[in-house]
Order: C-alpha cells, then sequence, then structure tokens
C-alpha cells in the first residue's frame, strides 16, 4: 500500500508540489496527469526518494521514504521521463549489473533476465550492445530493468513517449498484467487517451496541487456530474425530446447536428435503463442508444482551467 | 559493524566487472579507450625491449617512474567520469534509487578504478622482478661497476610508493567527480590541481629554499621524490642514477609517504560518501515572482 501524507516541495518561492495527499491499494494503477511544471516529476522523485520532501512524507508498505530509504528502494521500480543507459555493456549484462545491486543471487539471474527481456519484448536483443538499440528499445530496457527485483510500486514517468503504437499497447498490455499481479502502478502521461484505457485511478495535478483524485468514473463525474446518451431513431425525431426530458433524472435532451439525440443524464443506470423502455414504449425506432465514453481529455482540460463545478 | 560489513560486500563490486570489461573489450571501445590501450601496450613494448638492453638498476628506476607516471595520467582518466559522468548521461537515478548506500556506491567506484590500476602494475611486475632478480652480466657491471640492487626490499617499497599513491589519487578523483556535474570539469580540476602539487609546487618551494626543513619534508612527500630516494638506497653506494639524491637526502622512511597518501585516501573517500547526493536537491535558479503568489 502506498500512502502519500502532506507531501510538499518548495523550491525557494516556488510551491512545485503542495500538501499532496492520496493512498493506493495493491492493484491500483494511478494515471497522473497534468500540465508541464504541474509537479508530476517532482511528486515522483519525492516517492522514490531521489528528492527530500520540504515537508510530509510517504510510505510503501509500511517503509516510510525519509526514515527507511533502504527499505523503499528495494520496493520500487522507477523510469525517470529522461535517463541514459550504459552503453557499453550488452542488454543481459545490463540487467545482471542491477540484479546484482537488487541482491538477486547469481544463479537465479538468467531466468529472471530471461524472463524480464521476456516481458518487455527484447529476448531477441539479449546480446546487442545497449547503444545499438533504438530509443523505445531502449526504453523497454529501462522498464525491465525496473522489474528485474519484483518491485510493489512502479512510478513510470512518461513511458510512453519514445514508444511507436504497437509498444505502446504492448506497454499498455503489460502495466495492465502488473496491476493484476498486485503491483501498484504510478504512470504520469500526457497523452490521455493511452491513459483511459488501463487506469482504475486518475490523479490531476496542477500548480503542485492535487485537483481531482480517485476512479476514473468517479472523477470525471464529479467535473460532469451529468451522464451523456445518444440516442439514434429511424424515421420521425418528434416528440423525442419531450418524452425524454419526461424520464426521471434527465436533466435535457436535444438534437444535434448529426440527427441524434443527446440526453444529458444525471440518475442512475436504472434510471437510463428505464428511459430506454420508455423511448421504445413509445414507439420510438432506436437502433443505437449510448453512453459516451469517458473522457478524460475533457476532464484535464476542465479541471486545469479551473473551471471545476 | 554490520554496516560496515555491508559495505564492504558491495553490491557495486558489478561496476569492477563492468570496468575491466571496458577496458578488455575492443568491440565497445570509443577513440580514447583504444588511444590509451595503444598507448599502455607501446609503453610496454618499449619498455620490454629497453629491459633487456640495459643494467638492473637503470630497469628498476625507468620502470618505476614510467609507471608512475602512466598512473597520473590513468588513474583520473578512469575515474574522473565515475560520478559525474553518471550524473551528465543520467543514468544517475538508478544508481540512486536502487537499494544502495553511498559508500557501497563509492567503494564500487574505487575497486572499480583500483583494478584496472592492480592490472597495470601486474603487467609491470615482470620488469620489477627483472631489475631485482636477475643476475648480473659481469661485461655490463664492470662498465657499471655500482649498480647492482643490492637491497631488494626497496623495491617492494617502491611498488608500494606506487600503488598507494595511486590509490591516493583514485579517492580524490573520485571525490572531485562526486563534486562536478560535468565529467569534462572534474578531468580538469584533477590534472589541474595533480599538476600544481607535484610539479608547480615543488618547483615553487625549491626556488624558495632548499635547506628549510619544511620544504625538504614537504617535498619528500612527493611520491617522485620518494620513489627516488628508494632508488638509491636500492642500489648501495651509488647515487649515480638517482636523481635527486644529493639535494635530497632521504629524510624519512618510505613508508612514512604511503602512510600518508593512506590516509589521504580515507579521508577522501570520506568525503565523497558525504557529498555524492549534492546534486540531487540542488535548486535550480527560481524567479522572485513564483507562480503560486
Ligand atoms: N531543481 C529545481 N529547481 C527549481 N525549480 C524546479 C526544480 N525542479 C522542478 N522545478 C519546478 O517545479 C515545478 C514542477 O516541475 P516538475 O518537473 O515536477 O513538472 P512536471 O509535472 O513533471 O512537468 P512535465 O510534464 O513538463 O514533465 C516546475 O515549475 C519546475 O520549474
Ligand atoms: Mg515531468
Amino acid at each position: 500500500m502506498l500512502e502519500i501524507r502532506n507531501l510538499r516541495k518548495t523550491y525557494g518561492d516556488l510551491v512545485a508540489v503542495r500538501d499532496l495527499s492520496f493512498t493506493l491499494e495493491p492493484g491500483d494503477i494511478l494515471g497522473f496527469i497534468g500540465t508541464n511544471g504541474a509537479g508530476k516529476t517532482t511528486t515522483i522523485r519525492m516517492v522514490s526518494t531521489l528528492l527530500e520532501p520540504t515537508s510530509g512524507t510517504a510510505s510503501i508498505n509500511g517503509f516510510d521514504i525519509q526514515r527507511d530509504p533502504m527499505g523503499v528502494r528495494r520496493l520500487i521500480g522507477y523510469m525517470p521521463d529522461f535517463f541514459g543507459l550504459y552503453d557499453d555493456v550488452k542488454a543481459w549484462e545490463y540487467l545482471d549489473f542491477f540484479a546484482n545491486i537488487y541482491g538477486i543471487p547469481s544463479k537465479q539471474r538468467p531466468s529472471v533476465i530471461d524472463n524480464v527481456l521476456e516481458l518487455t519484448d527484447l529476448t531477441t536483443k539479449r546480446d546487442a550492445f545497449v547503444q545499438s538499440l533504438s530509443r523505445g528499445m531502449q526504453q523497454r530496457l529501462c522498464l525491465a530493468r525496473c522489474l528485474v527485483h519484483d518491485p510493489a510500486l512502479l512510478l513510470l514517468d512518461e513511458p510512453a513517449s519514445g514508444l511507436d503504437p504497437r509498444a505502446r499497447a504492448e506497454l499498455r498490455e503489460l502495466i495492465l498484467e502488473l496491476g493484476r499481479m498486485g503491483k501498484i502502478v504510478i504512470v504520469s502521461s500526457h497523452i490521455l487517451p493511452e491513459l483511459a484505457g488501463f487506469c482504475n485511478k486518475v490523479g490531476v495535478i496542477e500548480r503542485g496541487e492535487l485537483l481531482a483524485f480517485g476512479g476514473v468514473g468517479e472523477v470525471v463525474r464529479s467535473v460532469q456530474p451529468h451522464r451523456k446518451v445518444h440516442a439514434r431513431i429511424v424515421g420521425e425525431l418528434d416528440g423525442v425530446v419531450a418524452t425524454a426530458m419526461a424520464c426521471a433524472g434527465v436533466s435535457d435532451a436535444r438534437i444535434d447536428n448529426s440527427g441524434s439525440v443527446v440526453i444529458d443524464l444525471q440518475g442512475s443506470h436504472e434510471d437510463q435503463a428505464e428511459l430506454l423502455k420508455t423511448l421504445l414504449a413509445k414507439g420510438h425506432r432506436i437502433f443505437e442508444f449510448r453512453e459516451e465514453a469517458v473522457n478524460l481529455e475533457d476532464v484535464f482540460l476542465k479541471l486545469t482551467r479551473g473551471d471545476v463545478n | 559493524m554490520i554496516r560496515l560489513m555491508d559495505t564492504f560486500e558491495s553490491p557495486l563490486l558489478g561496476e569492477r566487472k563492468r570496468a575491466i570489461r571496458k577496458i578488455m573489450n575492443p568491440t565497445t571501445s570509443k577513440g580514447t579507450n583504444t588511444a590509451i590501450r595503444a598507448l599502455i601496450l607501446l609503453l610496454y613494448l618499449v619498455l620490454a625491449v629497453y629491459g633487456l638492453s640495459v643494467d638492473n638498476s637503470a630497469l628498476l628506476a625507468v620502470i618505476s617512474f614510467a609507471l608512475l607516471t602512466a598512473l597520473c595520467f590513468l588513474t583520473p582518466a578512469l575515474l574522473h567520469s565515475a560520478i559525474a559522468g553518471e550524473r551528465e548521461k543520467r543514468t544517475w537515478d538508478f544508481l540512486a534509487v536502487a537499494p544502495l548506500t553511498a559508500s557501497q556506491i563509492i567503494l564500487g567506484k574505487f575497486s572499480a578504478g583500483m583494478s584496472a590500476v592492480l592490472m597495470l602494475m601486474l603487467a609491470c611486475s615482470p620488469f620489477f622482478l627483472m631489475s631485482t632478480f636477475r643476475p648480473v652480466d659481469p661485461e655490463m657491471s664492470l662498465s657499471y661497476p655500482t649498480t647492482f640492487v643490492t637491497q631488494p626490499q626497496y623495491v617492494l617499497y617502491i611498488a608500494l610508493t606506487i600503488l598507494t599513491f595511486s590509490m591516493a589519487l583514485a579517492a580524490f578523483s573520485i571525490l572531485i567527480s562526486s563534486r562536478s556535474r560535468r565529467a569534462f570539469t572534474a578531468q580538469g580540476v584533477i590534472l589541474g590541481l595533480e599538476a600544481l602539487v607535484l610539479l608547480i609546487f615543488p618547483t615553487f618551494l625549491s626556488a624558495i629554499s632548499t635547506d628549510r626543513i619544511y620544504v625538504r619534508l614537504l617535498t619528500a612527500l612527493s611520491p617522485y621524490s620518494s620513489v627516488s630516494g628508494s632508488l638509491d638506497r636500492a642500489v648501495e653506494g651509488s647515487d649515480f642514477y638517482g636523481v635527486g639524491s644529493d639535494a635530497l637526502p632521504m629524510l624519512i622512511p618510505p613508508l612514512i609517504p604511503c602512510a600518508t597518501y593512506l590516509i589521504f585516501t580515507v579521508l577522501c573517500l570520506i568525503w565523497s560518501e558525504r557529498t555524492i547526493r549534492f546534486a540531487d536537491n540542488d535548486v535550480r535558479f527560481v524567479k522572485a515572482r513564483a507562480r503560486n503568489s
């Protein structure tokens, strides 16, 4: 379990991270989003014991980042936003070097290395020199390095930058798999659609302040309490709006340019089902009825402009 | 006590493997490494040819000074980037975030550098042995009547002086490296200070006076005068090859400079341990009108 309590970092007058608090349980995958300079990297570096917090603290499985940094370091895998790799060694030697540092007995190392290379899809590059790997492959090697000691918490600072769409999809799968294995994963990214796919929690940070935190659905609902339902109907549209408006939980209904009915729903899924039933009962021939997908980008734009409801 | 044990069983000893692999494996080398390797090989060949053609004490003098001078450059070349280079290449974070204490990192780096130094010393050891134990050619000893190595323990002192001096230099390189942001700056500072201490300062001192006792004491601490003192003793009864034997009679036994270098080594290592994280928490320039106002 990761517990962050009132974590704060100031640089002179500048408050880079302002009293951040949240908790994550094993299996949680947190999408950490924020504008440039919001304080994501600063937060992640504090949790990974690289930066000393000005005040506040965090603990991972009971190990405090300030009182027991060694214990914390054994539990975390950190992938920085910018990094270099030793380029005079082969991929497996690089991993072997770190496996040694993390105290993995030399007998187990070859199998551990093969496993992480497999996970990150680098098996074919096992004997290639690090300097001969492409940027994206180096990124994956770095991720492999984070995994050699089977950490409980992964801190990935913009891990997807530099990856091709296929590698991104694979990274998503890998992160989901890590979540299923019961690890806590924190992923910071600017590419929002990417996060929406696999995070179960989001944290939105701006100017060092956590504007929103919670389950993806929760956060989206806090920003847009209305769920939007799109209905498309064959033939007559007359009366649809009036019928919809009469249903429980509906706050607004209109017909948009493309001819589909957009209904703002404040109620539960129960109400949504009732709405569909009523519309059908009134003889409207619905061929599509869907709730608008969670749109993190909207949430992000709304929150970071400061216009939260 | 347990912490101390932990320190010596440094997991960063893998660093040693990496350093040796770097030196030994020519396919990965960059230009400078190849140049250094070529230079060492050339020096070695020249010594081998030369060693077989001169008498023992001349060989001892040449090999001692050549090795000492080579290490004056090699040790900083190996270690100037130990930490500054990692910072510069952004590989430092991975060490900083690993369960390693500062002293483990320092000792890992130190032992990596020293393994290379020891490799070089081992490569030179045949010359030392040859100069000490090679039977003297009667014809040669006629032409140079006083060039027997009669006191082999002084050869050992020379080797010890060179070893401990390069330990001090290695520790000093690590200290400067852990205090610098750029490998290049570290290299400049190390070589500059080395030149100051070994060349400029002694020249300056001898220009003021050579009689004052403190001047002679200070000069005796230089590895060059310590080695030349030992050379004179090794070749008994001769001051033919002893560079400074007239000007600087051996004031202090050769083990005192060695001890001094060892103390300096320990001090530098301790200081590096204290300062190694100096760049991690630094505050970059922040404008007064901070955004949170
Ligand atoms: N060493 C430092 N000295 C002074 N200010 C700093 C330092 N490091 C970060 N900052 C400031 O702290 C704030 C947060 O920076 P941080 O790197 O955490 O942002 P970020 O959310 O990671 O941004 P990005 O998305 O661009 O990576 C910024 O305003 C930055 O200028
Ligand atoms: Mg960042």
